[in-house]
């Protein structure tokens, strides 16, 4: 094996460690466990470990091939982790949207960089991973540093989401009861003025009958 | 019509929480292992592509 190829292996170590602990920090937000990731893992340590069993008479060729299949399923392994929390966080950004998108102006009131921040945030991170869905699936471990960034600017907007939402829910509770009240009020009046309308027919109607 | 029938109904209701992440720290006390894999929490690449096609499709923006 020469330098250069240990240098490789050592990377691989690193990257190994770096999908682990990006697993394990996806797994414990979603609070699921991505098979994928997982799997490209166990692939990495397949190749690792022929890598591992080639001599210095061998093909070089071949060992070189083995380390850059265990980088790739590395690279792959953190991309799938990411993308994971990705599709967890995008769904619940969806949710809220969905629950609110009558109160909009409610959100906005509390988070008022609502549609630039969350929405284009969420827009941006979906089409991210359409498009590698769609064009560069095998490819996947060449994005896996850009797969990151949208991961946790997502976390952090759902943490905000989730901050303020009890703000939003009393704001909406209020004005709910506060239109619920007015619409009282509104419903009676006119059944008084009904009721007094109807009283004045029939008194007309009885003061004509006895005249 | 919305807002009379607002008017009469009970008021705003939160989404009731997900009653499985209280079950998790007797799953801890009584399992071994990872508990997520415990209580079948975990996504196969099929799972994942559905759930990704669903939140692909949400029109975030218009």
């Amino acid at each position: 094996m020469t330098p250069e190829q240990l240098t490789a292996i050592k990377s691989i170590v690193t990257l190994f460690e770096e999908a682990e602990i990006k697993l394990k920090e996806v797994e414990q937000f979603t609070q699921d466990l991505s098979i994928p990731s997982i799997n490209e893992l166990r692939y990495a340590g397949y190749h690792l470990a022929k890598a591992m069993c080639y001599e210095e008479t061998d093909d070089n060729n071949q060992l070189n091939c083995e380390i850059d299949k265990a980088k790739g399923h590395c690279k792959r392994a953190v991309y799938d982790a990411h993308e994971m929390g990705i599709i967890y966080v995008l769904e619940k950004i969806k949710l809220f949207d969905e629950k609110y998108t009558d109160y909009m102006s409610v959100v906005v009131e509390v988070i008022p960089n609502y549609s630039e921040k969350v929405l284009l945030k969420s827009h941006e991170a979906s089409s991210f991973i359409a498009n590698i869905k769609g064009s560069h699936r095998d490819n996947r471990d060449n994005f896996y540093t850009a797969c990151e960034p949208h991961y946790i600017s997502l976390k952090n907007i759902v943490t905000q989401l989730t901050v303020n939402k009890s703000t939003i829910d009393t704001i909406i509770n209020n004005n709910i009861v506060r239109e619920k009240a007015e619409t009282k009020k509104f419903i009676l009046s006119i059944s008084v003025v009904l009721l007094g309308t109807i009283i004045s027919v029939l008194g007309i109607i009885v003061t004509l009958k006895s005249g | 019509m919305r807002k009379l029938k607002e008017a009469f109904s009970t008021t705003y209701k939160e989404t009731p929480q997900d009653l499985r992440l209280d079950t998790r720290p007797l799953v801890k006390k009584v399992t071994r292992g990872n508990v997520n894999l415990q209580l079948g929490r975990f996504a196969s690449e099929h799972e994942i592509d559905e759930r990704r096609e669903s939140v692909c499709k949400y029109k975030f923006i218009d």
